[in-house]
């Protein structure tokens, strides 16, 4: 599997077929004390917390959390880390990936982009967040290929796992700031 | 195929990579169809294949026949 992000060795680590997810971070000689979540399955794949790193890494398994093993990327959110400013950045990215021909991807993922942008940024208007669920519901099945499908699985998965972090947000703070 | 006979659903198939919002599909078939904020068609709970009801087999021919970006399809499942 392939392990980045907050991890002391980023690179491609061999794990056993249906490993947990703890082994495989484990291979990195990463701490699991550091670790805040994980994005399993790359861009297009689902956060899993910390508290559910014993998950194996197996379809059955990972389907409760919307995730699967998928091209077996694992990116790792430090403990410390911003989760919703993290989904941010991947949203914007992969906003600009877009093939640019089909409408709704075109339109819908810069605008679920923008507006999770704004809810990193502590904009505090209440109806940011139903516009980003109404969003990623508008552009999913609505395109030839799937990826307005996988951001907005990727954009649902950060909303739910990162729900504390949008509360706090909302009320002016961010645990990225505030260390 | 594009007539539906007994227990037949026909769906109407919308190809993204054409489509230009222009609409008028959207008017033919307002009770199925709604315009997204882009004006794209969109069908609650549906994406890309739109079971089209019996009542509606007309509006949904008429729909293919004249979208200007020849983006519509008729297909029997």
């Amino acid at each position: 599997m392939t392990l980045c992000g907050d991890v002391p060795q980023p690179g491609v680590v061999e794990v056993a077929g249906g490993a947990r997810l703890s082994d495989a971070l484990g291979r990195s000689g990463l701490d699991a004390a550091s670790v805040r979540a994980v994005l399993v399955g790359g861009y297009h794949g689902a956060w899993l917390p910390a508290s559910d790193l014993a998950t194996p890494l197996t379809r059955d398994a990972l389907r409760p959390f919307g995730a699967a093993p998928g091209a077996g990327v694992l990116m790792v959110l430090g403990a410390r880390r911003c989760g919703i400013r993290q989904a941010s950045i991947i949203a914007s990215y992969l906003a600009a990936q877009s093939a640019r021909q089909c409408g709704p991807c075109l339109n819908g993922l810069p605008a679920m982009a923008s507006t999770l942008a704004r809810v990193a940024a502590m904009d505090r208007s209440p109806a940011l967040v139903d516009r980003l669920r109404r969003l990623a519901e508008l552009v999913s099945g609505r395109g030839s290929c799937h990826h307005p499908d996988g951001t907005a699985r990727f954009v649902f998965s950060a909303l739910t796992a990162f729900a504390d972090d949008v509360d706090a947000h909302r009320h002016g703070f961010c645990r990225e700031a505030t260390r | 195929m594009t007539g539906a006979t007994g227990a037949r659903t026909t769906t109407l198939h919308i190809d993204w990579t054409r489509c230009d919002g222009r609409g008028l599909c959207t008017e033919l078939l307002a009770g199925i169809l709604e315009h997204d904020e882009w004006g794209y068609p969109s069908a609650i709970g549906h994406g890309s294949d739109v079971p089209i009801p019996a009542g509606e087999l007309e509006a949904a021919r008429e729909s293919v026949a004249l979208c200007p970006r020849l983006a519509l399809g008729l297909h029997a499942t």
